[in-house]
């Protein structure tokens, strides 16, 4: 098994760059899309040892909302590097995960309860939270995970602080922190700040030890919140544009049973899109087609019925997480793109997915 | 209501032409739609920038100038205009990811303020004197109604609606109200550490102790190409249910169904 997004998407490890041989010139290329970043377990396995912090002088600080692989995955940054023996890693959570944070290198372990408090508006208690940790332990650095959510957070506890945060860290050099330039093409140093995100779509895998993960107390009320958070829901698949679409049924030329297309689509709670091929003949709407000349879609699953996989076609599924193909030829290009291919004919499908669907509300 | 909302110009990559932030117009947008006693559409900056018509030729009936350098932080401008003018309600955009800035402004101004900031609002649904209710945009396609007391900092969506065309002539006869900042020396820009800095920070030592990497190039080189890649799964499927089951066991693997 190989590391995943929070997403499910297979996660490109950016060390794992392969070379292939070019045949005229017998010139070496690099194909960075090659490798995928080994598991945790492989990486545990190669631990060499196990660290102990006695008296910390200070601490390195770890938010994990989520606690999954992805979360902890950004500790790799850290313990790559040469931490002094006095400094502890300390994981934040919401919950008991001592044991596998021990593994990930954490010395140690504080959780932050979150019930009774989910009326309120967490990022803004939240951040008051860590803040008040951030000035009662010796923590010189809290760092968080890059999405929008922790990003927000970061800028809360930041601005609590009165500093600049530092985002979209990719890694650790003497003079600071790198990330990339804001062209997109050069990485840049940055200052250090006391309170980062890191994205951790280029942590490589790296040997590092185990920590011992050892809990420390905190007996703080959550603070309150300035917000009142009344209602929280999805938008319905009708409403949605289709670039915030999580699970999208996209039809082509291959799709003739248009009825069980959106009947099926609407068991499934999934959003509706298309190759130009059928918006061009006015099967879907124009805004509903995918590609380069149409939108660029992020679902996390999108599922291809009919269609070949035209590179215009797979340039606006570049972001999708993964991706189902449903279609009668096994050498269409979308078979080479899709996480799961499958041989059949779409149409036969669409209406075997409907009836499943009516039986199972009967 | 005494809203206020701040206007950032951007320049265009390519051609170098200074536009208006699609953010921001969603900004001015969702303020003129409000019961405001005072709307102020603020930026910092050049008076005579020409990306300006943008908000302009919005129908908006003034907008002010807080002029500074050129490259000057509106940061310490911001603070000071604000100390003075002490409004209910305070819009920015820029949440767009693909922003020059990293959308920290608003956060740093709100923390200044000492007043509760929400981003990604993509609606107002009521507003009762000082007690709004709006809508936040949250990633996934999920949207959450909160209530908030004034005052309060907002930042605006992506997904909120969208800032009106900007009309030429409208833009022609809105007028520019400038002010030049002065004494900004008491609002300095936010320093990058702050406190616990009296010796130097863990990362650093530990970045410059590095390497620790055990293995050279020639063992990672063979290390990768012992290592899986995320090759498809093809299916040969029998029937067309055969198909639907591992379409749907694919869809609850990825916590797709509600099945
Ligand atoms: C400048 C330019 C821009 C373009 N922009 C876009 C764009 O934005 N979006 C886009 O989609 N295209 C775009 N195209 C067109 C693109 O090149 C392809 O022509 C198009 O994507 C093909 O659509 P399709 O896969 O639906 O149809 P086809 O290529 O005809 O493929 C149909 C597929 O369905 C399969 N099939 C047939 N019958 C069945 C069945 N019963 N069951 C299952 N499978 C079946 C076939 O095996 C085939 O793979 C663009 C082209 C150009 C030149
Ligand atoms: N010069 C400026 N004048 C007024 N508002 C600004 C200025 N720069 C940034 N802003 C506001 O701050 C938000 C975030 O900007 P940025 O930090 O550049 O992403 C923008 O969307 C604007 O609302």
């Amino acid at each position: 098994m190989a590391y995943k997004h929070a997403s499910n998407r297979l996660r490109r490890d950016p060390w794992a760059v392969q070379y292939a041989v070019n045949p005229v010139s017998g010139r070496k290329r690099m194909q960075p899309s090659g490798g995928y970043a080994t598991t945790a377990d492989e990486i545990i396995e190669a631990a060499e040892y196990v660290r102990h912090v006695a008296n910390p002088s200070d601490y390195i600080a770890f938010y994990f909302p989520d606690m999954n692989e992805d979360d902890y995955q950004i500790s790799r940054l850290v313990t790559a590097l040469a931490i002094p023996d006095d400094c502890a890693l300390l994981a934040i959570t919401h919950g008991e995960q001592s044991a596998i944070l021990a593994k990930h290198g954490f010395d140690r372990h504080l959780i932050l309860p979150l019930s009774d408090v989910d009326e309120s508006f967490l990022a803004d208690s939240l951040a008051t939270a860590l803040v008040d940790l951030y000035w009662h332990y010796p923590i010189t650095h809290i760092l968080l995970p890059d999405s929008v959510k922790s990003r927000d957070l970061a800028y809360r506890v930041a601005a609590q602080c009165n500093v600049m945060p530092t985002v979209s860290v990719q890694g650790f050099s003497a003079g600071g922190a790198i990330k990339r330039s804001s062209c997109g093409t050069k990485t840049v140093s940055c200052p250090l700040s006391p309170v980062m995100t890191i994205s951790s779509d280029r942590i490589g895998a790296t040997n590092q030890s185990q920590g011992e993960a050892m809990s420390i107390d905190w007996c703080s009320d959550m603070p309150p919140s300035a917000f009142i958070a009344t209602r929280e829901f999805s938008l319905s698949v009708e409403d949605l544009p289709l670039s915030e679409a999580a699970l999208i049924f996209s039809a082509g030329d291959g799709v003739k049973d248009w009825a069980a297309f959106h009947q099926a689509a609407r068991a499934a709670n999934a959003a509706t899109a298309g190759s130009r091929v059928v918006c061009d003949a006015g099967l879907l709407e124009k805004k509903r087609q995918v590609g380069t000349s149409g939108q660029s879609v992020t679902a996390d699953v999108y599922v291809a019925f009919g269609i070949s996989g035209a590179v215009q076609h797979l340039q606006g599924i570049a972001g999708c997480a993964n991706v189902i193909a449903v279609n009668i030829d096994p050498e269409s290009p979308i078979m080479k793109r899709a996480d799961l291919g499958i041989v059949a004919d779409a149409n036969a499908v669409l209406k075997a997915m409907c009836q499943h669907s009516s039986q199972g509300e009967g | 209501m005494h809203i206020v909302v701040f206007t950032a110009v951007r320049i265009a990559a390519g051609s170098a032409r200074p536009y208006r932030s699609p953010t921001d117009a969603a900004a001015v947008e969702m303020a003129l739609s409000l019961p405001y006693s005072k709307l102020d559409v603020v930026h910092v900056g050049d008076p005579l920038n020409s990306g300006l018509n943008g908000y302009l030729g919005m129908g908006i009936p003034s907008l002010t100038v807080l002029a500074v350098d050129p490259d000057g932080d509106p940061y310490p401008a911001m603070c000071k205009w604000l100390e003075m003018t002490k409004p209910d309600l305070i819009l920015f955009g820029g949440s767009a990811r693909s922003g020059e800035g990293d959308g920290y402004l608003p956060y740093a101004i709100a923390g200044k303020m000492n007043v509760p900031i929400l981003n990604d609002t993509c609606e107002i649904l009521s507003v009762d004197a000082q007690t709004l209710i709006l809508r936040q945009a949250l990633p996934k396609a999920r949207r959450r109604d909160i209530t908030i007391t004034l005052p309060a900092v907002l930042t605006v969506s992506s997904f909120a609606k969208p800032g009106r065309q900007s009309a030429y002539g409208k833009a022609r006869k809105a007028n520019v109200h400038t002010i030049k900042m002065h004494g900004l020396a008491g609002f300095v820009p936010v320093p990058v550490l702050a406190g616990q800095q009296d010796k130097p920070s863990s990362l650093q030592i530990a970045a410059a102790g590095k390497p620790k990497s055990t293995t050279n190039a020639r063992d990672r080189l063979k290390q990768l190409s012992t290592l899986k890649t995320g090759k498809s799964k093809i299916i040969h499927a029998a029937t067309a249910d055969d198909a639907v089951n591992h379409i749907i066991e694919y869809l609850k693997q990825h916590k797709m169904t509600t099945e």
